[in-house]
């Protein structure tokens, strides 16, 4: 059984290294790859997470109504 | 006003050209940039990783291609990334058949897991070789200044070194810090995805798909394969997908790294003052 906050954790851990990835890319200045790595980090990380809540409530909601 | 940071037209086709030809047989890019020596030996190391590999794990690796064609006909095999030196694998997968009998002996082959990753790289080798003649390419059409005290690094040799340990090549371009983010980012995503699947998810035979995005990983991912070759999983542990996901992007990051390595180096290159063939005479 897989743990949450493991699961959030290891999320965060991905958005970083994706984030470096596409700045490094993107940018080529020290400053403008640290602000881009701390966008995009968190842009990914809650899209996942709001992906993430809403296929949880359509599952409770509209697959398996009480 | 022509662009001064991109290469001249004749430039850029000849790069076209050198990665279709460098894809086709490994070397002949070179070969037609005249740089016989490294035509050589990409031909060489190609050619020998993809023959000694597909001995030792007795030609099992065409049972992870697939045939496409008009008519029913056979006319491209596709296999990745064998599939890298092209012309090659062509003719072999239409000379030998894979010897497992459609997985009857899986123990047949002890050094299966070694003739997988020397096939494997011998794919990636032969687009990495394409890069480094494409390097070689513009190299030859924006010849540097013969005075010039401090010489840039071909952008092709950047893609390579980025290929032996993720940043190595744009360290060697004078971006430190990029390299010791790309590098440490890299390595920690992909050494987190293989404990995560206890060291045992760097597997073609259970993994195939997710095995060809560890293979870009190169020299590190390739080494630490072989050291944790034979290990399986014993359990379903509870984020070994976690695991696959993070050693397979990492190795897709790699390609990424190492295409920003080429374009960094192509740019310090040409901003060294190369120009065109042309213009010099």
């Amino acid at each position: 059984m897989t743990n949450p906050l493991v699961m959030l954790l290891l999320l965060l851990v991905f958005s970083f290294v994706l984030a470096a990835v596409l700045s490094c890319y993107r940018e080529d200045d020290k400053s403008d790859i640290l602000r881009g790595i701390v966008r995009r980090a968190m842009l990914f990380a809650v899209s996942v997470i709001g992906f993430a809540a809403v296929a949880y409530f359509t599952s409770g909601v509209v697959l398996f109504p009480a | 006003m022509p662009n001064t940071l991109a290469p001249e037209a004749n430039t850029r086709e000849q790069i076209l050209k050198t990665v279709g030809f460098s894809i086709l047989i490994p070397g002949l890019g070179h070969f037609l940039n005249d740089r016989r020596g490294w035509a050589l030996f990409w031909f060489a190391s190609c050619q020998i990783t993809l023959v000694l590999g597909l001995i030792l794990a007795g030609f099992t690796q065409l049972d992870y291609g697939r045939t496409f064609g008009l008519g029913g006909t056979d006319l491209i095999f596709f296999l990745i990334p064998e599939g890298g030196n092209f012309i090659v694998i062509q003719l072999i997968a239409r000379m030998y058949d894979s010897m497992e009998f459609g997985g009857d002996f899986p123990d047949a082959f002890p050094l299966r897991n070694l003739g997988y990753i020397l096939s494997g790289m011998s794919g990636v080798l032969a687009m990495f070789g394409a890069a480094h003649a494409a390097g070689q390419a513009l190299a030859k059409g924006h010849p540097l200044p013969s005075n010039l005290a401090v010489k840039p690094i071909t952008a092709g040799r950047a893609a390579l070194f980025t290929l032996l340990c993720p940043g190595l090549g744009h360290w060697k371009t004078g971006r430190q810090f990029k390299a010791i983010l790309l590098g440490s980012s890299i390595l920690s995503l992909f050494f987190l995805g293989m404990a995560l699947g206890d060291f045992a998810d760097f597997n073609r035979v259970r993994h195939p798909y997710y095995w060809v995005g560890q293979m870009f990983m190169g020299a590190p991912g390739w080494l630490t394969s072989l050291v944790v070759s034979g290990r399986n999983f014993h359990a379903v542990m509870p984020y070994q997908d976690a695991g696959l996901l993070f050693t397979t992007s990492a190795g897709f990051f790699n390609v990424i790294v190492a295409l920003d390595a080429f374009h960094r180096a192509e740019h310090d290159w040409l901003t060294a003052g190369a120009k065109p063939k042309e213009e010099k005479a």
